[in-house]
């Protein structure tokens, strides 16, 4: 049987009852709104990363490991004239007054008093951390004449200022041996000019000083993060007079993101309604708005607590972004709503006829959202369930409830006009519309090739311009801290960790010689490290060695004024027993506990250590990313995390584009008589991938992920566009499918175009693609594609 | 026979009460110290530096010269037996050593060591009383010539048991500072020749 027969008599059947059908139709709406009350909207940003085993969702897991990433940093700046002294007091006051509810640790430094303690330590434990460069340098010291000269500087030292310090040292160590563990410890520095002060780092110019606290925040919570900001600002009330305050944290883009959101829904949303609302008072009845209008408004909320049960969650970018795709539900309802409104026949059959071009349409709108079901990202998978549920449900309504609410003939029984052009509108000549459609396919083709894709997540939210400017500030006053690459080394056990930390370190010293390392290897090398240092040492000194130097000391003491056993600390020390190998305790014990947790942390059967390195090519080469090309070895690097996310993307991209293409082909062959047909059909939409892509070319923008989202809503619309003005014009519909298509299309242009009002990066581009890409084939469809129909029977 | 002998002691407190109370206290000691210090805008002096340490089997003197600006720049410079300098102007630092022949400048804060010995010295040689009393508890050991017993407060100072201030029989400045350390070690700086309020060369901070 004829699907257009088969759909006329379900309508009839269903026009039997319209109050229960509108009744049961609101109820389930309101059932599944209110059932989706209950839901917790996922704000996890991992359902952007592909989950194909390509690595990207690993390094993510691993970074959420990492404390650096619940890193916050409060810079506090001094008064003017202040002295280092008072800041570091400014910035003990502020760091006691924040609220352990959005901070919950102060990474403290070492006090230089636990800095003495940690040289001694290390002096204890040299010969387990001494490489062959500091043998070497201490074989230098042990030279003829070098004791002497060494033990002369010592006395200089003594008479200085500086010997009220420093005489305990050198009792410890007359050679300054300490100089080795002194450049051991700079290696635990983020940043090598700046220095422990205070709660914090000093920076160079002693005018700035930065707190690194954890939050217990997450990321990713907008209402949190606000609360955190404010929370920080109430704690700045404790600054002295003329001191200030800034944070640099995550919590200040989500923060700022969910304003600009807020504002922007408020104006996107007045802008967009008075347009839909002139839209619709310029081209429908009021009845018909309404009960078109409820079509979209029925359909979302089952359509989210269908996904959300199929799914297992629902993401807030699904809800957000689908709610806006799903806007293409609103043109069945259009479709035939103006069907039935040419009433010269009665509704069963009028819808029956528009029926045929309606599922046409929307089986390749389907195809569209289906083809994003093979995307390696979830969230994009979880879109394309929400959507295709939300579009069958959609089609449902407009085919069989609002014909049953809307009956036919509301059009007063005006003639039906022949096929063909609505009067009216320009005629174009084919002549013209084949070079305007040829000049847009080569623009696209053109500039399209230009188009890049960005998959920076960062630049998808919103990053206010003082945000930018405190991290900059803190970037040059302090490194980055935040923007390092991460290099993991994990392992079943800390031995082994260790063992492999010192790989990346050595990897990292001997190939990339100059680059700024923080990493426990110099203070922390494995036991079996320690072990095969002290040998080498014990080699270097052993008790002959011992000996002959401690001769020379008292002698060369001796003539230089020292009393006998000046030095006897430090050949105590020399000739006690070798300690047991130096662990993560004894550097807690030292003052080393916040370092060690922000680098060193366990999971369950892992240990993982970090070492931060700089985000360069050259870091990057030292660490395939091949999986276990690194061999336990793991580089976490933004500039790499994203080349693989828009490799990722452009896969997904071009895995899309084929499918969803193939899929219509097939559909369109399925609904039309030929092949011609479907080119023709196409046409559209050829025409708005080739505005957009020429457009983003030609102005030099990138694609981004919810621009790769909003794709099959052009696609979709595009052959839809196609589809009735070809059945338009081939007199299988009436003039209404042209006034359909020209506001179905400006509704959709007042719901997109209103985006491009936002401040939202995101929204923006959203707006910006869609607008653009279905205005092209909105133009195409309405101007062009008649043109090229018209000499057709 | 009581009555009388209360009357007695009454007439013994009366008399006594003056020389109990004779000697000029703390307080007074230290605003006139304060008073002087504040006239006083720049200092030169010569110093002797005798320190007697356990690890030194012979007493290690040294000679130098001391050089004060109001309000904060210092020089602090040996000149036998090995010639080295410690300059803090305006925050920055300077620090020089014969023996490494290196010159090392710091910007402000980033030489945390000269900055500490620099406040010390300076709120020592100086007696700079409102720094000098928040790190330290004082008692009047003389009156004439000023010694003042300076104990410090809490552990800051770890590696100070306590110091002797003595000043010149005016008052005027300083005259010696004795740094008794805990172990027993003993520094002793002797400051002579010292010229309050005199030109100082501007290059020598």
């Amino acid at each position: 049987m004829d699907i257009g027969a088969l759909i006329a008599r379900g309508v009839l059947r269903a026009s039997a009852r319209p109050r229960l059908l509108l009744a049961l139709t609101l109820a389930a709406a309101l059932a599944a709104f209110a059932a989706l009350g209950g839901v917790r909207l996922a704000e996890d940003v991992r359902g952007l990363l592909p989950d194909d085993g390509s690595g990207l969702a690993e390094d993510f897991r691993l970074l959420g490991l990492s404390p650096l990433s619940r890193l916050a940093l409060v810079e506090v700046r001094a008064a003017p004239g202040a002295t280092p002294e008072e800041l570091a007091a400014a910035a003990g006051r502020l760091a006691g007054a924040l609220d352990p509810a959005f901070f919950s640790e102060i990474l403290a430094l070492p006090s230089p008093a636990a800095l003495a303690g940690l040289m001694t330590l290390l002096l204890d434990h040299l010969p387990d951390l001494a490489d062959d460069s500091d043998l070497a340098a201490i074989r230098a010291t042990l030279a003829p004449g070098e004791v002497a000269r060494r033990l002369a500087r010592d006395l200089a030292l003594l008479a200085s200022p500086e010997g009220w310090w420093q005489k305990e040292l050198i009792r410890q160590d007359p050679l300054d041996w300490r100089r080795l563990a002194a450049a051991k410890l700079a290696g635990l520095r983020p940043a090598q000019s700046v220095r422990p002060a205070g709660p914090g780092l000093l920076a160079p110019d002693g005018q700035s000083l930065l707190i690194l606290a954890l939050s217990p925040v997450p990321m990713t919570d907008s209402a949190r993060s606000a609360e955190l900001l404010a929370g920080f600002e109430a704690s700045t009330a404790a600054l002295p007079p003329g001191f200030t305050a800034g944070l640099v944290c995550g919590h200040r883009y989500t923060a700022a993101n969910a304003a600009a959101v807020k504002s922007d829904l408020a104006v996107v949303l007045t802008a967009s309604s008075l347009a839909l609302v002139l839209i619709f008072l310029v081209f429908l009845r009021l009845r018909q708005a309404l009960l078109v209008a409820l079509v979209p408004l029925a359909v979302l909320p089952p359509a989210a607590l269908l996904s959300h049960w199929l799914m297992g969650g629902l993401s807030g970018i699904t809800l957000g972004f689908g709610a806006v795709l799903m806007g293409i539900g609103v043109d069945y309802a259009l479709h035939v709503a103006l069907a039935l409104e040419a009433g010269d026949e009665p509704a069963p059959l009028a819808v029956g006829r528009v029926s045929r071009p309606v599922l046409a349409g929307a089986a390749t709108s389907l195809a569209a959202f289906g083809a994003l079901a093979f995307s390696s990202l979830p969230v994009v998978r979880q879109l394309a369930l929400f959507s295709i549920i939300g579009l069958i449900l959609a089609l449902i309504l407009a085919l069989f409830v609002l014909p049953a609410l809307l009956p036919a003939g509301t059009a007063g029984g005006r003639p039906r006009r022949p096929a063909g052009r609505p009067a009216g509108l320009p005629a174009p000549r084919r002549g013209l519309a084949l070079v305007l459609l040829l000049a847009v396919l080569a623009c696209g083709l053109w500039w399209g090739r230009q188009v890049r894709f960005d998959a920076d997540l960062r630049a998808l939210g919103s990053r206010p311009a003082d945000v930018l400017a405190d991290e900059a500030r803190v970037r040059e006053r302090f490194g980055r801290l935040r923007d390092q690459a991460l290099v993991f080394a994990s392992a079943p056990d800390l031995e082994a960790a260790l063992a492999l930390n010192e790989t990346a370190w050595r990897r990292l010293r001997g190939q990339a010689p100059g680059t700024s390392l923080t990493s426990l290897a110099p203070v922390l090398p494995s036991a079996a490290t320690q072990a095969a240092n002290r040998a080498r040492f014990e080699a270097l000194l052993d008790a002959g060695a011992k000996d002959a130097l401690g001769r020379e000391l008292a002698d060369s003491g001796r003539a230089l004024g020292f009393a006998p056993g000046a030095f006897r600390p430090f050949e105590d020390r020399l000739g006690a027993a070798a300690p047991a190998p130096l662990t993560p305790a004894d550097l807690r014990r030292s003052g080393l506990g916040p370092l060690l947790d922000l680098m060193l942390v366990e999971t369950p059967g892992r240990v993982h250590l970090l070492t931060l390195a700089p985000d360069d090519p050259d870091v990057a080469r030292l660490f395939p990313a091949e999986p276990g090309a690194g061999q336990g070895l793991r580089l976490l690097s933004q500039a790499r995390f994203t080349a693989d996310l828009t490799r990722a993307m452009r896969a997904d991209f071009i895995r899309f584009l084929a499918i969803a293409l193939a899929a219509n082909l097939v559909l369109l062959r399925l609904f039309l008589p030929g092949w011609r047909a479907v080119a023709l059909v196409m046409l559209p939409l050829a025409a708005g991938l080739a505005g957009l892509f020429g457009f983003l070319g030609l102005t030099g923008r990138a694609l981004n992920l919810f621009g790769i989202l909003a794709l099959p809503l052009i696609l979709g619309i595009g052959v839809d566009y196609g589809v009735f003005i070809y059945w338009a014009c081939c007199g299988r519909l009436e003039r209404a499918a042209h006034k359909a298509v020209l506001v179905a299309g400006l509704t959709t242009l007042a719901g997109f175009g209103s985006l491009l009002l936002a401040r939202h990066p995101a929204l923006h581009a959203i707006g910006l693609t869609v607008t653009v890409g279905v205005a092209a084939a909105l133009a195409a469809s309405l101007c062009i594609l008649p043109a090229l129909l018209g000499r057709r029977p | 026979m009581m009555r009388r002998l209360l009357l007695l002691l009454g007439v013994l407190w009366l008399l006594a009460a003056p020389a109990l109370a004779g000697g000029p206290r703390l307080e007074e000691v230290l605003a006139g110290l304060k008073a002087k210090a504040q006239a006083t805008g720049t200092i030169r002096s010569r110093f002797v530096q005798e320190k007697r340490l356990a690890m030194l089997a012979r007493p290690l003197v040294s000679e130098g010269l001391f050089f004060f600006r109001r309000p904060d720049a210092l020089r602090w410079e040996y000149t036998a037996p090995v010639r080295s300098y410690l300059v803090m102007h305006a925050g920055r630092s300077r620090r020089y050593s014969e023996l490494s022949g290196q010159t090392v400048s710091a910007e402000a804060g980033a030489d945390p060591l000269a900055a500490m010995m620099a406040a010390q010295l300076l709120a020592w040689a100086t007696f700079d009383l409102a720094r000098l009393e928040g790190q330290y508890a004082m008692a009047l050991e003389s009156a004439d010539p000023v010694v003042l017993r300076l104990d410090p407060k809490g552990a800051a100072n770890g590696f100070i048991d306590h110091l002797r201030v003595a000043f010149t029989p005016d008052a005027s400045s300083v005259a010696a500072i004795e740094l008794f350390e805990p172990g027993g070690d003993l520094t002793r700086l002797t400051f002579h020749d010292t010229v309050l309020n005199g030109e100082l060369p501007p290059d020598l901070f």
